[in-house]
């Protein structure tokens, strides 16, 4: 009958206005919760009245895929950035009063120094503690360097631990909705909760969402690895607590990721897994922070050897004013001499040596004259010949090799930080973007008003139908 | 992109965005005006930071010239008053026994001899001057006397006389003790070597050589001339009055005549310290120079900074307001 009929109409009228009533709540209370995607109730009409076909969650897929690939950008470059900055800071920045430039300096001025009084222990003295803090800030270069390629490592790890974890949650949250779908249930906050997680590790690998169907994921590489297709990939790492220079991926002292039990690229250790922040970390480990190293032992071989020429200082049996742990520099095999550089202890008292080798050489067996400043010269002239490495390169002064490293250094970190402002623009326009989507509480507010007046004109149809069979009821 | 709702999140996002960038403007600008230079010194020069480095590293090698040269010019200095000592005490040891003849009278005689004698000590003594504890007659034996004992010299002098009443004989003895190569003083009287002192007061091997030595001719005339009247003193009776006027007038002359050979030495010792002189004005120049170089790369403008601070402060300040103003405009208040 037409009046039961206005009846049941006016009730799915308010039964749907009430559920979209709760989609608004829901809505205003999660206005500041991030990764929340819009929610609202899509209705249709039903043979008598109103029905609803369920929530949809309003996402824009190409820009959220876009972001994904900015998040691991910016995740790359900012491990890049931090890095080279702190690798900037190993030789001291351009100017600064202690870095290895200024104690180079230091050192050659205190040569000058005893050149004008020879037999002044004091003097004598001063040159020894230069060169001493020279060779000490050189060392302090290498180790730090090691330092941060165990930093480097670790980070890996972390980060497969935290790819490990999300998979394995993707997976489970796949199957969570797919059940709840075939049970006919709400799947949104999961489907919340999933896009989260993907979040999570998209700063780690450049991702690549697709979709199964059903409301499965799967998710891939940018360049092509699969890391979930039903099943989840095991990534799998093992870390190198203890990091030194001739530690290489090549020579087997750190490792590569294996996927699955093998490993995924014999040449780099990390193969299409490029791209984020775990690529960055395996490209600082294994090739920028070795270059810095090389680097590094460059200028520390160049002084050794202007030291252990013969010319410079006739008494050497070996080893010079600078020393590799006590022995001869080997220009074959230096990897680490940065780290493993002394001053020669026949020098030094505190060591057994005598003050007075500064006057007669590195070698001299007896005291000689005591106001012979020849070789403290030739010690200095050493320092400001132009001389080339045994690997090649201009020939220049010990100074200008050091400027060399440092503005190396410093462009590297300029170049860094530019492609890091690049990145992060991007990413905050993308974000913006996609913030833009979300939640707008003054529209949810406006769409409550018209909630309440529909539910409002339901409830008086109600009320009218009622009235229209009371007046029947008094006939 | 939805056409009808902007989320709230994304003008939090921006508004915090912006915020972050003016104030990290703002503390980079503070920083800046507080230590007068530029705050990332790589950025401001673009990367390319190897004048700088090159730059920082002379100046701190000028000033280190600077003081080497100053430490020389002591020397020379010192040198020079110890040329300047010797010369008075040969001038009045001259003008003394030039007046002695073989027919003087004996207490002069005496006198001068005596005067001779001590003569010879002050002159030794002089030749081992020093100048903060470096000796500056030794060469590079630096750390002890120049010349032995003046009495040990004339002990082997005298011993070397093989007959003390021949005035030919005994001057011979003296010359040679003092002019032969094997003779007494290379093998006893002159106790530093012939080694110069050097001192670096520039690059490419620019230094200043300290070398004059007690060994060298003209000194060794002065010495030699003195120590024969010394002799004549110390033999005393056994020589006759005589031979002892003849070999105090041979002194005198020879006193006379070893003035040209000082001068020529006091000559070339002004001649490094003008040199010297001129490269401590050249090495003040070349630091002032520097120094200017140095500020334009890395000191920054007060004024320019101090107006750009300003402005981001204002910035700062409306972008507060803005932030404020957006705030409050919610459809939440009007229903």
């Amino acid at each position: 009958m037409s009046i039961s009929t206005s009846l049941s109409n006016a009730l799915s009228g308010l039964s749907v206005t009430s559920r979209m009533a709760e989609v608004a709540s829901n809505n205003i209370a999660n206005s500041l919760t991030e990764g929340y995607a819009r929610r609202s109730l899509e209705t249709g009409s039903a043979m008598s009245g109103v029905r609803s076909l369920g929530v949809t969650r309003y996402v824009n897929a190409g820009l959220l895929a876009d972001r994904r690939l900015a998040d691991a950008e910016l995740g790359s470059e900012q491990r890049a950035y931090s890095t080279l900055a702190q690798i900037e800071g190993l030789a001291g920045t351009a100017g600064s009063p202690d870095g290895i430039a200024a104690r180079l300096a230091n050192f050659e001025s205190s040569l000058i120094n005893a050149t004008a009084d020879p037999s002044s222990d004091v003097r004598l003295g001063n040159v020894l503690s230069a060169l001493g803090d020279l060779a000490s800030s050189i060392n302090a270069a290498g180790s730090q360097v090691q330092t941060l390629r165990q930093d480097a490592d670790a980070a890996i790890a972390k980060d497969v631990t935290t790819i490990n974890t999300g998979l394995t949650q993707i997976a489970q949250l796949n199957a969570d909705i797919s059940r709840a779908r075939s049970a006919g249930q709400e799947t949104s906050s999961l489907m919340d909760a999933r896009q989260n997680v993907i979040d999570g590790i998209s700063g780690i690998v450049p991702l690549r969402v697709l979709d199964r169907g059903n409301g499965q994921v799967g998710l891939m590489t940018s360049q092509g690895m699969t890391l979930l297709d039903g099943t989840v990939t095991e990534l799998e790492f093992t870390p190198s607590p203890v990091i030194t220079a001739d530690m290489t991926l090549a020579s087997g002292g750190v490792f590569g990721i294996y996927r699955n039990g093998s490993l995924v690229d014999p040449n780099d250790g990390l193969g299409r897994l490029a791209g984020g922040s775990l690529g960055a970390a395996m490209d600082m480990r294994d090739r920028i922070l070795n270059s810095a190293q090389s680097a590094l032992d460059d200028v520390a071989l160049g002084l050794t050897l202007r030291f252990e020429d013969p010319s410079v200082d006739p008494t050497i049996t070996g080893t010079g004013l600078l020393t590799d742990r006590g022995s001869p520099a080997d220009p074959s095999d230096y990897i680490g001499l940065a780290g493993r550089l002394e001053v020669n202890a026949a020098v030094d008292p505190a060591q057994g040596g005598t003050l007075s080798r500064w006057r007669d050489g590195v070698g001299a067996v007896s005291a000689g004259p005591i106001g012979n400043s020849a070789q403290l010269e030739r010690w200095q002239d050493a320092l400001n010949t132009n001389r080339t490495l045994p690997s090649g390169g201009l020939a220049t002064t010990a100074a200008t090799r050091l400027g060399n490293l440092v503005s190396e250094f410093g462009q590297a970190r300029l170049g860094a930080e530019k492609n890091l402002s690049f990145a992060q623009a991007r990413w905050d326009n993308l974000h913006q973007a996609e913030l833009a989507d979300g939640v707008d509480s003054d529209r949810e507010l406006q769409d409550l008003i018209r909630i309440e007046q529909a539910y409002a004109a339901n409830a008086k149809v109600m009320q009218t139908i009622s009235a229209m069979i009371q007046k029947l009821m008094e006939i | 992109m939805s056409l009808i709702s902007i989320g709230d999140l994304s003008q939090h996002f921006v508004s915090l965005r912006n915020s972050h960038r003016i104030k990290s403007d703002l503390s980079n600008l503070g920083n800046e005006l507080s230590t007068g230079k530029r705050a990332d010194l790589t950025k401001s020069l673009g990367g390319d930071t190897r004048r700088l480095t090159a730059l920082g590293h002379s100046l701190g090698l000028n000033q280190s010239y600077m003081m080497a040269a100053k430490n020389a010019q002591q020397m020379l200095a010192a040198t020079q008053n110890v040329l300047l000592n010797v010369d008075n005490l040969r001038d009045v040891l001259a003008t003394d026994l030039i007046l002695a003849t073989p027919e003087s009278q004996t207490g002069q005689l005496t006198e001068s001899a005596a005067a001779a004698r001590a003569g010879f000590s002050s002159i030794v003594a002089a030749l081992n001057g020093t100048s903060a504890g470096q000796g500056l007659f030794a060469g590079t034996l630096s750390g002890g006397a120049a010349v032995a004992d003046a009495d040990i010299m004339l002990a082997d002098m005298i011993s070397n006389i093989t007959d003390t009443g021949d005035p030919v004989v005994v001057k011979q003895a003296v010359d040679d003790w003092f002019d032969d190569p094997s003779g007494g003083f290379q093998t006893l009287g002159f106790l530093g070597n012939t080694n110069a002192r050097s001192i670096r007061i520039g690059s490419a091997g620019h230094s200043v050589k300290l070398n004059v030595f007690a060994n060298d001719k003209e000194l060794r005339s002065v010495l030699k001339s003195a120590a024969l009247g010394a002799v004549v003193h110390d033999l005393g009776g056994s020589v006759s009055r005589r031979d002892r006027g003849a070999l105090l007038a041979d002194a005198g002359l020879g006193l006379v005549g070893s003035a040209q050979g000082i001068a020529q030495i006091q000559s070339r010792v002004g001649h490094q310290e003008a040199g010297v002189a001129r490269t401590v004005s050249g090495l003040a120049a070349q630091q002032t120079t520097m120094s200017i170089a140095l500020n334009s790369l890395e000191a920054a403008d007060p004024f320019e900074t101090a107006t750009r601070l300003e402005a981001t402060q204002r910035q700062l300040e409306l972008h507060f307001t803005a932030t404020a103003r957006l705030s409050q405009l919610t459809l939440a208040d009007y229903i």
